[in-house]
């Protein structure tokens, strides 16, 4: 007894409902599809690491001895490579001019580090060879930072492109925009994968000796009135585990116990930590997202909503006829239900592909935005297919309504109700 | 024999106390709360019909007809009294029982025909089929007969607005056909037909009764019309005044 040619009464607000119903779901899919994308490539970049376990003092204010606890780690049987690591936000210029920016500044022990990095951050530097300098310890800290600096920097390619800089060249680096600037020379440039582009401000990177930037920014030695000692500051200690270790989660874990116990006031993560991390704070990532589709989604079924009361007002007599002649109630139900299920199945149906294509225009744009070439969208089929039930299912909800109103009507208001 | 179709299959307990007539109105009151205001629709009305009868109901506006249709027609529920349709007491029926009776005993036509403007006129036959569940061939057979009987046979594809006022209403009537109906209750079918095409729709219903024993009550503003039944009822302020054939009503008694 359905008819389901009703929908095609008023086609043009048939087909206005059903592109509501579209977009909503498309911009719900893009939602979703970049979500899940951002969590993926997080995921990807922790399961990617080589560093398995980070330790830090979890506040903020670095650890002090950072040259010293790495050379303690490394005698442990567990540990086969440490890596310590500072960043600070440095001013740049070039020699001879006033205009400055500020750099995202990473301090290394290169000869330390090297085994850490995952081929794609080895790829970052592809055009000097090895991070570009020299490959030694760190000369200026074996000296107690008394000793000689190296100057050298490696400079990404929005510093190159911005002061027109090749390997070779001089740049300046001080602490403050104000001074004091210390000459370096830049022994090569990297791709730092962000590219600047779009609305988000240019993003500068740059990566010297540890020991440094420890110099520029103060963090190697203290002064106590007359006397001085070595703080030798870092952010975190990198840790890469034996293969046996990495492997058993176990182990890992147990490892970590002992140094928790070793280093009572240092924070000590793993990867799981920071996957579990990362996902709790991806879930608020997706969450946000999902609700911007959502609430979009709300509207486009709201609007399913709208329409079939609209619909069954204009109807109200004819409701009435068909009651009158014996339609039972469950059919006027299911035969607005239908109607509005129909629009929407259409309407999910027709959102898939824009969706798609949305995901990836949306993918664009936050890449151009954040300034980066990784891959920031996951357009997961199953995903998909589980959106499309999960609409159906609210548009199965939110069309009971009308369905319920209809059957509900007065058969003799109904039938005396003026058209 | 299309009498005793209800008796039959319901209400048997209840069959004794409605014995007699096809509708059986006893003392049957219908009030409507309006505000702080009750308005009377029926007062304590008597009617009985028997099986066959082509009867019409006459009156003033607010007297009453259209009540006194509803309640026959199962749509509304009497405040007060009983009524029994087909030898069963409906007065308390539940919509669902109600429903039922409607679908297969009663047939519906309304002064503005209420077709699906989206079912060709085939579809709006068979629609009360549908419902019923009947099974494809026999219902695919009937409605081609019914669009026979109306003598809309080659009209079957057509849609409503693809028909004259007269042409729907026939399908209209077909449709109020569709489950062998024991009674057929219409509405001012002619009220928005010119003459001619309403005098053929009258000759349509007077035939049915005719021919088919079925039982049509007519509620009409027209006199003509009123004359072309075999006993006028007229109702005023809720109750009976007038219970005579066309020819004594014409009379005036």
């Amino acid at each position: 007894m359905l008819n389901v040619k009703n929908i095609f009464r008023r086609s043009g607000r048939t087909t206005m409902t059903v592109i509501a119903v579209a977009a909503s779901m498309a911009l719900l899919i893009s939602m979703n599809a970049i979500s899940e994308g951002l969590l993926q490539n997080a995921r990807d970049n922790i399961e990617k690491s080589k560093v398995d376990i980070g330790i830090s003092t979890g506040e903020g204010h670095g650890i002090e001895g950072g040259h010293t606890l790495m050379d303690t780690l490394k005698k442990d049987p567990e540990v086969r490579y440490v890596g310590i690591y500072e960043t600070e936000y440095i001013s740049f210029k070039k020699p001879g001019t006033n205009k400055q920016s500020w750099a995202i500044t990473e301090g290394v022990v290169p000869k330390e580090v090297k085994p850490i990095l995952t081929s794609d951050e080895l790829a970052r530097f592809p055009k000097d060879g090895y991070l570009g300098f020299s490959e030694g310890g760190d000369p200026h800290f074996e000296n107690n930072f008394t000793g000689h600096w190296t100057y050298e920097v490696l400079v990404d390619d929005n510093i190159a492109s911005s002061l027109g800089l090749k390997k070779g060249d001089q740049m300046e680096i001080s602490r403050t925009s104000t001074g004091p600037y210390i000459t370096f020379n830049v022994s090569g440039t990297f791709d730092s994968q962000l590219t600047g582009a779009g609305a988000a401000a240019k993003l500068y990177f740059m990566t010297m000796h540890l020991s440094e930037l420890q110099s520029i920014t103060g963090n190697d030695i203290a002064r106590e009135g007359n006397a001085s000692r070595v703080v030798d500051r870092v952010d975190s200690v990198s840790l890469a585990l034996q293969p046996d270790i990495r492997s058993d989660v176990k182990k890992v874990e147990d490892y970590k116990h002992e140094l928790e116990l070793r280093f009572p006031f240092y924070t000590v993560v793993t990867k799981v930590d920071r996957l579990t991390r990362m996902e709790q704070q991806m879930t608020i990532v997706k969450g946000f997202f999902l609700a911007i589709g959502g609430v979009s989604l709300m509207i486009g079924l709201l609007f399913v909503t709208c329409i079939m009361f609209m619909s069954i007002l204009e109807r109200t007599n004819e409701i009435g006829m068909l009651r009158a002649i014996g339609i039972s109630k469950g059919t006027i139900f299911l035969q607005i239900l239908a109607e509005s299920m129909i629009i929407v199945i259409i309407g999910a149906a027709l959102g898939i592909v824009p969706g798609y294509f949305g995901s990836i225009w949306g993918s664009a744009y936050i890449k151009s935005t954040v300034g980066t070439t990784e891959n920031l969208v996951l357009f997961n089929i199953v995903s998909v297919g589980q959106l499309f039930v999960e609409v159906i299912l609210l548009g199965g909800i939110v069309s009971m309504l009308p369905a319920w109103r209809a059957m509900s009507m007065d058969i003799i208001k109904s039938l005396k109700r003026a058209k | 024999m299309k009498e005793g179709k209800v008796a039959k299959s319901k209400g048997k307990a209840k069959a004794k106390a409605c014995d007699g007539a096809l509708v059986d109105l006893s003392k049957v009151s219908k009030f409507y709360k309006m505000g702080d205001t009750t308005v009377t629709a029926l007062d304590k009305l008597d009617l009985m019909i028997k099986g066959g009868e082509l009867l019409s109901v006459m009156g003033p506006s607010g007297s009453g007809k259209s009540t006194l249709l509803n309640i026959i027609g199962c749509i509304d529920n009497p405040t007060d009294g009983k009524v029994c349709i087909g030898g069963r007491d409906v007065s308390r029926l539940k919509d669902a029982e109600l429903t039922k009776i409607r679908l297969t005993e009663i047939g519906f036509i309304f002064q503005q025909f209420y077709l699906i403007p989206t079912l060709t006129a085939y579809e709006n036959i068979e629609l009360p089929m549908r419902e019923a569940r009947v099974p494809n061939d026999e219902r695919r057979r009937r409605t081609m007969e019914l669009l026979a009987l109306v003598g809309l046979k080659e009209r079957d594809r057509h849609y409503p607005n693809q028909l004259s006022g007269g042409e729907q209403q026939r399908v209209a009537i077909a449709r109020a056909l569709a489950n062998n109906p024991i009674l057929i209750l219409a509405d001012e079918p002619t009220g928005e037909l010119d003459t001619k095409t309403a005098m053929k729709i009258i000759d349509l219903l007077k035939e049915l009764n005719a021919k088919n024993g079925i039982t049509v009550i007519i509620v009409t503003h027209d006199p003509r019309i009123a004359n072309e039944t075999n006993r006028v009822v007229t109702l005023q302020d809720g109750t009976v005044v007038g219970d005579a054939p066309p020819v004594a009503h014409k009379d005036g008694n």
